[in-house]
């Protein structure tokens, strides 16, 4: 008789962790599909209004550079340090300027400066939001 | 009639990108029109093969709750795709640390073709290995280009409606699976309790595609392996399709060989895509970046930093990966053994992502947070749907 009633307290111990199981894998799957819309799970925090307003202007000067410069050619592009997301701004404006070679160091053909006093003794190209494109 | 839409969707996908990849091959300009032609090729063949392939009837009426259900599931698609299209995940000005893998590597590639109408094979090869990755392959920004050249403007948040095309596809191909063993009901909560498995939060990223590809694939052989009349051919081109997407999936299709050793010479179609893939990389000296240098003392330093680089980083959806281990450890010989294929696969693919971290030139923690989350994803479809069939042995008990 003991037997019985053991294995069926086991029988049901089972169904209900696998219940359990199920809401928790219900949980869990829909979840992140609606966290967006409550605003939990991955935030996506946005930056100051300051820092978008400097991006913007640096994303239209990085624009003036892509119309302005060849297929290929390699830009040496000079931001202040506190622009250059900790060194890896020539990623970020290799998606403004797909085709160019973007530099932030040693030497090139154009050069462009941004919130810096731009490059002297070279032949000014374009001057606008914020920095100057120049050409050796 | 869902599942033949779910798999045109996967496939139609892979060939769109395709189309884009022979454009280029053949030096043909990428325009609307010559784009337009090669679809309408590619919808030919896929009528042609649509005819070919028998309708598999279903077995039971499906039920009021269970339609409802799948009404919720649908509404979750529709959802993730609305969430993809919010203006703070495309903003360049927005430099998030979430969303580098986005700007640096898959949209500024598709930017990149797009700008130049083709794909600069020698350009990609100047391009530094640390965050462009230019080894990988082009399928997912091919993929992103193939509206952008049809409306000739760029607009990234159309990526999200691949995205969730995708995802919602890879969500029909577990219902059907999990409607072999399940009844419709059962099969429809199944199905939603996936979703999020399915939909991942990364748009723009390639892992959304890969798993869309990757998984699919899993489950239509573990359909064949259960003794279901399965077209294999479908299974190997959603595999190519995924080894296409991310070097993840090349790692994919060998934990597939491994897990059903059987099915290898049945396979061997993806092997020959991924392998002309590796002989096109190595000749266009493609650079990358896990075998540089000297490997034994960075693997005894790297594994040496595990600990405590996986000791705060969560797997994706741990929720779910709890809950289907237990689940599956409710009854393990049996769970085992039903789900051996599907188990043994993310097994093996684990074990390779421990491999790139061991090998990784980088440092290791830094490598292990930003990505672990994100890779552990492409494998939990597969344990949430092994967690589903576990459950369901065990309430039937």
């Amino acid at each position: 008789m003991k037997i019985p009633v053991i294995r069926l307290a086991m029988m049901w111990m089972r169904r209900l962790l696998a219940a359990a199981c199920f809401f928790a894998l219900l949980w869990g799957g829909i979840r992140p599909v609606l966290a967006p819309f409550w605003g939990v799970g991955s935030p996506f925090p946005t930056i100051g209004e300051r820092l978008r307003s400097e991006r913007s202007e640096l994303r239209c000067f990085a624009e003036g550079v892509f119309e302005r410069t060849p297929q290929r050619a390699a830009v040496l592009f000079l931001v202040p340090p506190d622009d250059s997301d900790g060194g890896l701004v020539n990623h970020r404006l290799r998606y403004i300027l797909p085709g160019r070679q973007i530099l932030t160091s040693g030497d090139a053909q154009f050069i462009a400066t941004w919130h810096r006093p731009p490059s002297g003794g070279r032949r000014v190209i374009w001057t606008g939001c914020g920095g100057t494109l120049v050409q050796r | 009639m869902m599942l033949r839409a779910a798999l045109i969707t996967l496939l139609g996908a892979g060939a769109a990108a395709a189309v884009l990849l022979v454009l280029d091959l053949l030096r043909i300009q990428w325009n609307a029109w010559t784009l337009a032609a090669g679809l309408i090729v590619v919808a030919g063949l896929l009528w042609m093969w649509l005819k070919q392939t028998p309708r598999t009837a279903t077995r039971a009426p499906r039920s009021a709750i269970s339609i409802l259900i799948n009404c919720l599931t649908a509404a979750l698609v529709l959802a993730h795709a609305i969430a993809g299209m919010r203006p703070g995940l495309w903003d360049w000005t927005d430099w998030l640390i979430t969303r580098r893998d986005y700007f640096f590597i898959w949209g500024h590639k598709a930017r990149l073709f797009f700008v130049e109408h083709g794909i600069p094979w020698s350009f990609l090869r100047t391009l530094p290995n640390d965050f462009s990755h230019p080894d990988y392959p082009v399928l997912v920004p091919l993929l992103f280009d193939v509206p952008a050249v049809l409306t000739s403007s760029f607009d990234p948040r159309v990526f999200a409606w691949i995205d969730a095309a995708l995802g919602g596809a890879l969500l029909v191909v577990a219902y059907r699976c999990l409607r072999d063993e399940l009844t419709p009901t059962e099969s429809a909560l199944g199905t939603l309790a996936l979703s999020g498995s399915a939909l991942l939060p990364w748009f723009g990223f390639a892992d959304g595609p890969l798993v869309a590809f990757a998984a699919s694939a899993a489950l239509l052989i573990r359909r064949a392996l259960r003794g279901h009349t399965v077209s294999l051919g479908v299974a190997v081109a959603l595999l190519s399709l995924a080894a296409m997407t991310k070097n993840e999936g090349i790692a994919f299709f060998v934990a597939v060989c491994i897990a059903a050793p059987n099915l290898i010479r049945k396979l061997w179609p993806a092997g020959v895509v991924i392998g002309g893939w590796l002989v096109a990389r190595a000749a266009m000296r493609l650079p990358t970046d896990v075998f540089v240098g000297p490997l034994l003392p960075r693997i005894a330093h790297n594994v040496a930093m595990f600990p405590s680089a996986f000791a705060n980083v969560p797997v994706y959806q741990p929720i779910v990966w709890i809950a289907a281990l237990v689940a599956i450890a409710l009854a393990p010989a049996a769970n085992l053994r039903r789900e051996r294929f599907l188990l043994t696969v993310a097994a093996v693919q684990l074990c390779f992502y421990l491999g790139a971290y061991a090998m990784t030139p980088y440092d290791v923690r830094g490598h292990v947070n930003g990505s672990w989350e994100r890779i552990s994803s492409h494998v939990t479809l597969l344990i949430a749907f092994a967690g589903l069939t576990s459950i369901r042995e065990s309430l039937r008990r």
